[in-house]
């Protein structure tokens, strides 16, 4: 492109820049908007934004529950949570059975949907996106399948049938975590046997009720609403999604604060959330609910002096609950044990709510050898994670007045999980918020407790917990499950290796504009559905 | 003059390179595993294993480097993890927006920081003299990210005068690419209303960019001025009758921006540096926003290329200060290579 501008012209056209910018309405784009579509109908637009990008999208690489929100709302999986639910109902399967040996499951799919680029969904597709996440292995969708799935054979167009390597009674139970892609993309863009991952890291074809229309990384990206989808979305759902990156967390607030989103993300702290409908009671409103996360924290027992299990039990002891639980200002309660009151086969009123006993901290830490403690331990915690920084100030508190020295240590998300990886480099304590992602309890017990679990950074050996992780995961049925989670719970409480510190309150903030929010339990935190969400 | 110019870029290849290696060890010495961290949570051993040799991971550190700078001679600066794209393809994505922001940061540092330098020095003792010391005393000794966080705070949460940050307003389509920079794109393609709407995007991240160093500008016009407006061929230039403004501009200013020439091609590095809280805070897409996220997941690769990208940029700088020297004052000879 030629571009030839004369002095002059260059002149009156930086006297017109500056006027134009004069010029510029003040603010052209706050809040929750509709604006002329080309058919003249208003498209009304729901404006969200999260503290970080969304890559990698991959479906069968996502991890981050940011990344999740456009995936879920993009793809479908074969069976979904009733909302706000643990029972499944059907997605893009209407139908399954299992044999009688439990070792494979038959899917009826559903005839007459499509994804985003006009392709017929069948049994084909199915098969890919399966025989993909085994070959690619990574991140959710395979830690959801605990090594369960054998293979995925098409019966027909609109029948697929799942064989397994035991009978994994949980297996209909994880398909939500599984989105559905196309065969032909697959076909169409793999190089070199990537399973056209290189595509699929910056495309997205699905056949939910959102179309994938533009992402310009760490900027934004956008989602239109699919008119050919094969369910019904509900009146007034939003013709479009904007969801932006805003990774400052005192601009977000004040995103918020000003009603320039319609939605926040659980990634901004529970007391901003609620503070923001405080400030600005009549465009913000929030909406709580029971959740399964917890913010637990680790004691490393594989690092002196905290191999002493009675040392750990002082600690256990000696922490402050209720000044956590005042920390969350009623967005909390105080918790069990490792899971959650409410998740599915805990023994209501057979726990105790824990609590702060510094007499009994006392004695633990004399029956363990250091009456006048005298010794210093290390607390890892993430920067810029408020709630996990006042664990570490509240521990520290408690601590001194035992003679025992904490040191706090803020590092980047990335030092911090690269040191907890490894036993040595590991703090005595980390911080964790975390529950389990799915009705099968003992894919997490086997993540944070097992033997080699990913986020195991107590590194304390428990045959016990192994052994129920293994019979629960390789039982015939579910009848014996509640005992072995109770089991589980008794054993992390007594070895204290995984205390629970705080059960918050879910607080999910939107603008008042906005309804139709269900907060989906089984999430670690929240990941919008979009498509239950409409303009009141 | 050819000698000299040799002679420096020879001297700015070195450093460059001794940046690389800093950085190299640097980024691998911090306890992490990108592979893991690649791989995400909850990945298998024989994946980690698998992005661990593909990332060259397994190779002893030497080795590393070595294929590092052998990639950095064919124009290959790794792969980032995080977007699985070239770096070179991220740069040039992402730099366009980083220097549309120091170039608009240096304007507004050029412009008020040296003129304020100035009406200082000539009300020397006066009230526009001790307010312009105490004003760039509390705009330097404020942090750039406080800064910006009040800019922010003011203009937009109270005041909604500017929008909160990102290039463009939602749904508005950037103008045809040229050099990717916003504002020069539509000046050049003749997109009158997307040039405001870019301009007014850029304003508070290039204010807030610009303030901490405009005052060490100003600071460092008027200890210069002084230094000139004392001396004998001052006096000697009233005394021969020419008028105030052409000795304060035509000699005093010209003598007195040697050193601040200086300082300024050393500030122009900082600015590069300072994109990274700016951009965080504004969420502007450039590359110290890139950075940031290439830090915060240990993505190796992009870490390197854009600390290889700031060091040249800062060499560059210093080079070109070096070479304009003899324009501001002839004494100064390149020839004898001083």
């Amino acid at each position: 492109m030629k571009i030839d501008t004369s002095r002059r012209d260059f002149m009156k056209l930086a006297a017109g820049t500056a006027a134009g910018a004069a010029a510029v309405p003040l603010l052209n784009a706050c809040g929750s908007s509709g604006s002329s579509s080309s058919s003249g109908a208003k498209a009304t637009t729901l404006f969200t934004a999260d503290i970080a990008d969304i890559a990698p999208i991959d479906p069968a690489q996502y991890s981050s529950t940011i990344t999740r929100t456009m995936i879920r709302n993009v793809y479908e999986p074969l069976v979904y949570y009733q909302l706000g639910g643990y029972s499944l109902q059907p997605r893009l399967a209407t139908s399954w059975t299992g044999s009688p040996d439990g070792l494979s499951y038959t899917f009826k799919l559903r005839q007459g949907v499509r994804f985003h680029n006009g392709a017929k969904f069948t049994a084909g597709d199915v098969k890919t996106t399966f025989d993909r996440v085994l070959a690619i292995g990574q991140n959710v969708p395979t830690a959801s399948l605990s090594g369960s799935l054998k293979s995925t054979t098409v019966v027909d167009d609109h029948t697929v049938r799942f064989d397994l390597n035991f009978p994994y009674v949980y297996f209909t139970q994880i398909l939500p975590k599984i989105p559905i892609i196309s065969a032909a993309d697959v076909t169409a863009h793999q190089v070199k046997n990537d399973w056209a991952h290189a595509w699929f890291s910056k495309n997205a074809n699905g056949t939910g009720l959102y179309k994938f229309t533009k992402w310009v990384p760490d900027q934004y990206y956008t989602l239109e609403r699919n008119t050919a989808w094969w369910s019904t979305a509900p009146a007034g759902a939003f013709d479009r999604v904007y969801s932006s990156v805003i990774t400052d967390g005192s601009t977000y607030r004040e995103q918020l604060d000003i009603g320039q989103l319609d939605l926040a993300s659980d990634w901004i702290s529970i007391l901003d959330k609620v503070n923001a409908a405080k400030a600005a009671p009549s465009t913000v409103k929030t909406v709580p609910g029971s959740m399964l996360l917890q913010l637990l924290m680790q004691i490393n027992a594989s690092k002196p002096p905290m191999d002493n299990k009675l040392l750990r039990q002082a600690v256990v002891a000696a922490f402050p609950y209720e000044k956590m639980l005042s920390y969350y200002q009623g967005y909390s309660q105080l918790p069990i044990g490792i899971f959650a009151r409410q998740y599915p086969g805990i023994t209501q009123g057979a726990y105790q709510p824990v609590a702060q006993d510094m007499a009994k901290a006392r004695s633990l830490l004399a029956q363990a050898g250091h009456p006048h403690g005298g010794f210093t331990l290390q607390y890892n915690t993430p920067a810029g994670t408020e709630d996990d920084s006042e664990v570490g100030l509240l521990l520290q508190g408690a601590l001194s007045q035992l003679g025992i020295g904490l040191n706090i240590v803020s590092v980047p998300v990335s030092t911090w999980v690269a040191k907890g990886a490894n036993a040595s480099t590991a703090g005595h304590f980390n911080p964790q918020f975390d529950a389990p992602e799915t009705p099968d309890p003992f894919q997490w017990l086997q993540k944070m407790l097992g033997k080699n679990g990913y986020l195991n950074w107590s590194y304390a050996p428990l045959p016990q917990i192994d052994q129920i992780i293994h019979q629960g995961q390789h039982a015939a049925d579910t009848s014996s499950n509640a005992a072995l989670l109770n089991q589980a719970m008794s054993i992390a409480l007594d070895e204290a290796v995984l205390i629970p510190i705080a059960h918050p309150t879910h607080v999910a903030t939107l603008n008042s504009g906005v309804d139709g929010y269900v907060f989906d339990v089984l999430d670690l935190q929240g990941v919008p559905k979009f498509w239950p969400l409409h303009g009141s | 003059m050819g000698l000299y110019l040799v002679r420096r870029v020879g001297l700015a290849v070195l450093t460059v390179l001794g940046v690389t290696l800093l950085t190299f060890l640097i980024s691998h010495v911090v306890p992490g595993d990108p592979a893991r961290l690649a791989a995400g949570p909850d990945a298998t051993a024989s994946s980690i294993a698998a992005i661990r040799q593909q990332m060259g991971l397994n190779l002893p550190l030497q080795v590393q480097y070595g294929h590092y700078l052998d990639g950095l001679v064919h124009l290959d600066l790794g792969h980032s993890i995080v977007t699985q794209d070239s770096v070179s393809t991220d740069l040039s994505n992402y730099f366009p927006a980083t220097l549309e922001l120091v170039i608009a940061a240096f304007v507004i540092y050029l412009l008020i920081g040296i003129p304020l330098g100035v009406l200082a020095a000539l009300t020397r003792g006066r009230w526009p003299d001790a307010a312009v010391r105490l004003g760039t005393s509390v705009l330097y000794a404020v942090p750039l990210f406080l800064t910006a966080l009040w800019l922010q705070y003011f203009f937009t949460y109270r005041w909604r005068l500017f929008p909160q940050g990102n290039e463009l307003p939602p749904f508005t389509d950037p103008p045809t690419r040229i050099t990717g920079m916003y504002v020069l794109d539509s000046l050049l393609t003749g997109n009158w209303s997307l040039l405001g709407t870019s301009l007014h995007y850029l304003v508070l991240p290039a204010v807030s960019l610009a303030l901490g160093l405009l005052a060490i500008a100003a600071r460092f016009t008027r200890a210069s001025m002084l230094t000139e407006l004392d001396k004998d061929y001052v006096k000697m230039a009233y005394l021969k009758g020419l008028s105030k403004a052409r000795v304060i501009v035509k000699h005093a200013l010209r003598n007195s921006l040697i050193p601040v020439v200086t300082m300024t091609g050393v500030q122009f590095g900082y600015f590069i540096g300072g994109t990274v809280l700016v951009e965080t805070v504004y969420g502007w897409p450039g590359i110290g926003l890139y950075s940031y996220n290439a830090i915060t997941s240990l993505d190796y690769a992009p870490i390197l290329g854009v600390t290889l990208v700031s060091s040249v940029f800062f060499v560059a700088a210093n080079l070109a200060v070096d070479l304009l020297y003899p324009v501001l004052d002839p004494r100064i000879s390149l020839l004898k290579g001083r």
